[in-house]
């Protein structure tokens, strides 16, 4: 919420002190307003005490993610480091295979050997 | 509110879609070889680059020489049961035990001239850096020479390579 600091405010201007007490507002509140004020107020609490974690890590995520530098940043990294790692692992599976496969060449060629070889 | 949840949602969905297609496309070939019905001879290609025509002519070497194999296999399996029964049924080094000695020697290096035979067919077949390497590999993977550092080792136990005395 912007707050905007009026001259005066605290009562040092007379003049804007007696425009403040003249203002009504007359627009009318919609049906059941309070009730729902205080029901908001009430799931506020509630929430708070039970999802502070959840809530602390919203609000850093919240802050985060308002940029789109580092939103864009963070995805990049996920991206980068989802592929190295999948490129690394399926190398060693490659290379595993390929060691298999070699194995079952040289027991089709060597008469001596075993199904262990 | 629930914005930074989805974004955190959907970026970590992606970094899981990264891996994914990686470790994918890094197991794709020898899991392609795997599964077809020459997954040996795809091995061989892929491990030992060479032509179209190469690779025809040494997998029709390949499956020349495979009933070739079955029977030294087949010799083989014969002769060390027979030396088995001739040794469990003596108590000491009789004549006949050493005569299948030298018959199961005999096989053992008909084998090995068969399959070096073999092998020497494939290189050959081979561009000639690729072959070399092929044999050099094959040398090591067969039994066609011994190798002498495991001698080594089941005697001075110093993983020392040699057959030391």
């Amino acid at each position: 919420m912007n707050e905007t600091r009026i001259e005066g405010g605290d009562g040092s201007d007379p003049g804007l002190s007696g425009v403040l007490r003249t203002w009504r507002v007359d627009a009318e509140a919609p049906p059941r307003f309070e009730e729902g004020v205080w029901r908001r107020i009430e799931a506020g609490r509630v929430g708070g005490a039970a999802w502070g974690p959840g809530r602390w890590l919203e609000g850093l995520l919240s802050g985060w993610f308002r940029r789109p530098m580092v939103a864009a940043g963070f995805v990049g990294c996920v991206l980068v480091v989802g592929a190295t790692a999948g490129a690394v692992s399926g190398q060693a599976r490659a290379d595993a295979l390929a060691v298999h496969l070699e194995g079952r060449y040289v027991q089709s060629i060597d008469p001596f050997s075993g199904p262990a070889r | 509110m629930r914005r930074p949840w989805i974004a955190l949602a959907l970026g970590l969905l992606g970094g899981v879609l990264a891996f994914g297609v990686a470790y994918w496309a890094t197991t794709r070939e020898p899991r392609a070889a795997l599964r077809g019905p020459d997954a040996e001879l795809a091995w061989l290609r892929a491990e030992y680059p060479m032509s179209e025509d190469q690779f025809q002519r040494v997998s029709a070497l390949h499956r020349a020489y495979l009933p070739t194999c079955g029977e030294l296999c087949r010799r083989i399996s014969e002769q060390n049961a027979r030396l088995q029964e001739a040794v469990l049924a003596a108590t000491e080094l009789t004549p006949e035990i050493a005569r299948l000695l030298d018959e199961t020697g005999r096989v053992r290096d008909d084998c090995r001239r068969a399959m070096l035979g073999h092998l020497f067919a494939v290189a050959r077949e081979m561009p000639p850096e690729v072959g070399r390497r092929y044999l050099e590999r094959m040398l090591e993977a067969t039994c066609v020479v011994e190798q002498a550092h495991s001698l080594g080792e089941a005697h001075d136990g110093s993983g020392e390579p040699g057959h030391l005395h």
